[in-house]
């Protein structure tokens, strides 16, 4: 061959190459369960002493549908490719990439570029496109690439959102370490769950104990109370080690957060070792949401999150513009980051009256496991210990939910001022100030039940532009003033002259 | 932008909710009875009553719903008020309207049982129980103003 021919030869391997996905997706389309038909056959192979011949003839079955599924894996592989052009990405995927997806750089909302520890390793990285066009909470685009190919897109699909000289948010490192730990997968619960076992731990140890006293000696043996706290001490080290695992991917996932302002895009990098890349289009960002827990109102401090098609909707992905600062801060750099979106100030606050309403379902719900423990010790009297011990756990939830809904009563509002609005309500244990423009309100629904239309309140329910149906509930505001703001910002409640069909 | 047109959700469907409720007991009631041999009497008893009051309190509750439901519709947005005990009273705004879906049932011009949709991105409406020709107007209306919105965003775009 000369060396023309091989110099052509190798340009068209690399370009075949360039457009394809990381090898590493041959393994991945390969079925699940393969490993269990490859452990198998190892498992012959040193049975019969690495006698090849005789493993061939007695595996030869098992081998031959090894070979065919790697064989459709491959296909699959070499079908499967994307083709970049000037304004657009096209890619080629499903079965023997009949499916062909266009999606141009102008519509794109937002580009993911995701890589786990072992992506890291062998240098891939997961490339997530989301666009508008889908209602439902799918992906758009989604192929595995090499980084450095992965990161050619990214730099393509950017080049219009040069980094303006200006604000870059910089998450400090200790502010980090509070905001994964406070966001790591129910702390609380975690900690519930832990004395759940600790108590349960004691009351059966002393269940055993009375037990023992109660039986004969002869009968002891049969009991086994002696390895009882192993059990507990395992499960309660399994939720404990299982939680600092999601504290630390958390923390390693947030790790050197940056956001950067850009003249169409908002660039989010996060990570340690395996770093994350985001884009996301300015003007496809549905809302901002200061976000608080009652703690983190406590001590005055928020995390902001962005809504915004495909940005935070991978697992464990949270979707945070500012991962946590002071409530101030929080503010300022959220007015540098996305100027567009400002606070207001409250045009209609809850009414006195209806603060009942937000007190006393959860209150109840706190007395409820508590009246059917007292009706339980009477007839459990046995029972006592562990009936008093349930109806307290189970009534600590709501009574923290009925302190929350205190505060949330006080501090529900909406309001409105030009193109934006403003609006802050509770959902559960998390309160929640949503910054968003007049234009992304999809829905307004204004409910009332026959105790509002009595105290003249009413519950609004603005729906919003995104992937999910998330709806912004202000409950317990006044029904009139609520008309009239709605009215003088476009949403008009009452029609002027309607003609009836009927 | 035109009038608002005012629609009423379809008197007759109540008649054919009536009808369709007794046809649903009595087949659940013949089900029953096959089974009558396999299960126990009082488990079939309490299936039986607890079906029966809830096809009840909805035969009782469907006229009310039906006489409350109205709907508004505008070139420019759509006013729905429904609800039994809660009232609720819902504006879309066309322009966040992206498509519509009528639904229509066999036997629907004498059923009434006919559903029109508008899907916005990131919410429902559903106006329930409007006759054909009136889930044909509303539709008509609503693909208009999507027609004209988008006449005006591509005119603007270039």
């Amino acid at each position: 061959m000369s060396e023309k021919s091989q110099k052509k030869l190798s340009s068209r391997a690399r370009e075949f190459l360039s457009f394809r996905q990381h090898p590493v997706k041959i393994i991945k389309y390969m079925a699940r369960y393969l490993w269990l038909l490859l452990l198998s056959l190892a498992k012959y192979l040193i049975a019969s002493h690495f006698d090849i011949k005789s493993w061939l003839e007695a595996n030869w079955f098992d081998l031959v549908i090894l070979l065919v599924i790697f064989g459709f894996a491959l296909i699959r592989w070499i079908t499967v490719y994307f083709e970049l052009g000037e304004d657009r990405i096209i890619t080629h995927t499903g079965f023997m990439g009949m499916t062909r997806t266009i999606v141009y750089f102008e519509d794109i909302t937002s580009l993911s570029l995701c890589q786990g520890p072992i992506s890291f390793l062998i240098r891939n990285c997961t490339v997530y496109i989301d666009t508008d066009a889908d209602c439902v909470q799918s992906t758009d685009i989604r192929i595995d690439l090499t980084k450095s190919r992965s990161m050619e897109i990214y730099h393509l699909i950017s080049q219009k959102a040069k980094a303006q000289p200006g604000f870059v948010f910089q998450s400090p490192k200790k502010q980090l370490f509070i905001f994964s730990l406070l966001f790591t997968s129910a702390i609380s619960g975690t900690v519930v769950l832990l004395t759940i076992l600790y108590q349960a731990y004691l009351i059966t140890d002393k269940e055993f104990n009375r037990r023992i006293f109660n039986e004969v000696n002869s009968q002891i043996h049969i009991i086994e109370n002696s390895s009882i706290w192993i059990y507990f001490l395992a499960a309660g080290l399994l939720i404990g080690l299982i939680w600092v695992m999601s504290f630390l991917s958390n923390l390693l996932r947030h790790w050197d957060f940056t956001c950067k302002r850009g003249r169409n895009y908002l660039r989010i990098r996060s990570g340690k070792g395996a770093r994350r890349h985001h884009l996301l289009r300015k003007k496809y960002l549905n809302y901002l949401d200061f976000t608080q827990s009652f703690f983190m109102r406590m001590f005055n401090i928020c995390s902001v999150e962005v809504s915004c098609t495909g940005y935070g909707k991978r697992w464990k992905e949270i979707s945070a513009l500012i991962p946590i600062t002071t409530s101030k801060d929080a503010v300022q750099s959220a007015k540098l980051l996305a100027p567009e979106f400002s606070l207001c100030k409250p045009q209609v606050k809850t009414s006195k009256a209806c603060m009942p309403g937000f007190i006393v379902p959860p209150a109840l719900a706190a007395v409820i496991p508590i009246l059917v423990s007292i009706v339980m010790q009477y007839f459990f009297p046995l029972r006592k210990q562990q009936i008093i011990f349930i109806g307290i756990m189970s009534s600590l939830p709501f009574i923290w939910l009925t302190v929350v809904k205190c505060e949330a009563a006080v501090t529900t509002s909406m309001g409105f001022e030009g193109d934006n609005v403003t609006l802050s309500y509770c959902r559960w244990y998390t309160f929640h100030k949503i910054a968003l423009k007049r234009e992304k309100i999809t829905k307004v629904t204004i409910r009332r039940n026959p105790l509002a239309r009595l105290f003249g309140t009413c519950t609004v329910v603005i729906y919003t532009t995104g992937e999910d149906s998330r709806k912004h509930l202000i409950g317990g505001v006044n029904y009139k003033i609520t008309l009239k703001i709605l009215k003088e910002n476009g949403f008009s409640f009452i029609a002027d002259k309607a003609t009836d069909s009927e | 932008m035109t009038a608002p047109k005012s629609y009423r959700a379809c008197r007759r469907a109540v008649f054919w909710f009536f009808v369709l409720a007794f046809g649903l007991e009595a087949g659940f009631k013949s089900i029953l009875h096959a089974i009558s041999g396999y299960v126990a009497q009082n488990i079939l008893i309490i299936t039986d009553m607890t079906f029966a009051s809830l096809l009840i309190l909805a035969v009782m509750v469907f006229p009310v719903y039906i006489l409350v439901a109205k709907y508004e519709v505008s070139s420019s947005e759509v006013r729905l008020r429904k609800g039994i005990i809660i009232l609720s009273h819902q504006y879309v705004p066309l322009s966040s309207v992206t498509s519509v879906t009528t639904v229509t049932t066999p036997l629907s011009v004498l059923t009434g049982f006919n559903f029109v949709v508008l899907n916005c991105p990131g919410s429902k409406s559903i106006l329930p129980f409007v006759t054909r020709k009136h889930a044909r107007e509303i539709a008509d209306t609503v693909n208009e103003a999507i027609k004209h919105r988008l006449c005006v965003s591509g005119g603007e775009s270039r």
